[in-house]
């Protein structure tokens, strides 16, 4: 008999592009909030990490969740969630020389972020696998890696793209190379109350 | 938007159905006889294997390791490995009332499992996810779906065959039923 092949507890990345979100608006915004705020430290070295931002604050945001609302909602049915509510959103200023450590978003059930403004080295996000295969896994023929023997995988940071990921992925941002500023909104999605 | 699928765990299975598995029987519990180190067949919740098989020692247990080498090859062809070869080939016997803790195969890139004598009741295999999804993920989900599981439950039944990767935690349930649950498990590595 032939070998059925059967995949369990993947770790999808859903990859997208906001076009309806003012980014101009957005990047005041981000940038007024920085002036007026040390903001928080907490995967960030060297760069600018705000405060949870609310609804109403800023119109740019409020399209985006609106966005992200209808997404997770697909997402969710397509992996036989319950309906997801934004939990957490705040946004990320990364100038030259600027990482994000290894992290995840333990207590959330799916996380992403959106990019504002950002282009080629300016620090992609790597994604880490997050079970123990790195202990096991030897180096692939050709050094040709698969969804299944890879230790990292990596998402360009684009203006607009967005990517959505189970908040239990570990991952990174490399290091801004570049003199202009890396911009981008992160997000927490989890159980709605009365779900 | 475009979703991506990694880090799978990956179970393959299949039927190896062409196995004279009363010759293995046999051979399963000879080995049972010579190994009186290891606790006796029988005793309580103690679930007994047999130290390595010398795979030339039994042409049924060949055959079988023959059949694991082809859909080991296949299997590395898929996922993008070099070819792997056999690290160790051992016999369990699982005695009403007996169970398998939960285990990793370290260090072995491939792991799995071919039943000779087993039926429902004597025990399934459960493998449980060490991803992180399992402290996140709701407690309760409608749709059961292979992202939203926190362990995922395969029957164990004559002529099965399970491969898996080594890191892939599981557990073999009590054997409820009244006869011994045969089973032969190996390892695959670099």
């Amino acid at each position: 008999m032939p070998l059925h092949t059967e995949l369990w507890f993947p770790s999808p990345i859903w990859s997208g592009k906001f076009f309806n979100v003012d980014n101009d608006v957005l990047k005041k915004f981000a940038y007024e909030q920085k002036e007026r705020d040390t903001g928080v430290a907490i995967s960030n070295v060297g760069g600018w990490q705000s405060r949870a931002i609310g609804k109403g604050f800023c119109t740019s945001i409020d399209q985006l969740v609106d966005n992200l609302d209808r997404e997770f909602n697909e997402v969710s049915k397509q992996v036989g969630l319950p309906q997801l509510e934004v939990y957490n959103i705040w946004i990320n200023i990364n100038p030259k020389g600027a990482v994000n450590l290894t992290h995840d978003h333990m207590g959330a059930v799916m996380s992403g972020v959106y990019y504002v403004q950002a282009e080629k080295g300016n620090g992609n996000i790597k994604f880490e696998r997050p079970d123990d295969a790195r202990y096991y896994l030897p180096t692939p023929p050709d050094n040709k890696w698969t969804y299944f023997n890879t230790q990292v995988c990596e998402y360009a940071s684009l203006t607009n793209a967005v990517y959505l990921f189970p908040a239990w992925l570990p991952h990174r941002v490399e290091q801004n190379l570049i003199d202009k500023d890396r911009i981008s909104v992160s997000f927490n999605y989890g159980m709605k109350n009365n779900a | 938007m475009r979703d991506e699928v990694w880090f799978p765990y990956v179970i393959w299975n299949s039927t190896i159905d062409d196995l004279d598995n009363d010759n293995l029987k046999s051979y399963v519990y000879q080995k049972v006889d010579e190994e009186k180190i290891n606790p006796p067949l029988g005793k309580p919740n103690q679930p007994w294997h047999s130290i390595d098989l010398i795979v030339e020692e039994n042409i049924e247990v060949k055959k079988l390791v023959d059949r694991l080498n082809e859909k080991m090859y296949t299997i590395c062809e898929d996922v993008g490995l070099h070819p792997v070869q056999l690290y160790d080939i051992w016999a369990n016997v699982n005695p009403p009332g007996v169970s398998n803790q939960l285990h990793a195969h370290i260090p072995s890139i491939f792991s799995g499992v071919y039943y000779l004598d087993a039926e429902q009741g004597q025990g399934d295999i459960i493998f449980e996810r060490n991803d992180g999804g399992e402290t996140c993920l709701p407690v309760l989900v409608k749709e059961p779906s292979p992202f939203n599981q926190k362990s995922i439950t395969y029957k164990s039944e004559t002529d099965l065959c399970y491969i898996f990767p080594g890191w892939f935690k599981h557990r073999v349930t009590e054997n409820t039923s009244k006869k011994d649950r045969l089973s032969i498990s190996f390892n695959y590595g670099a």
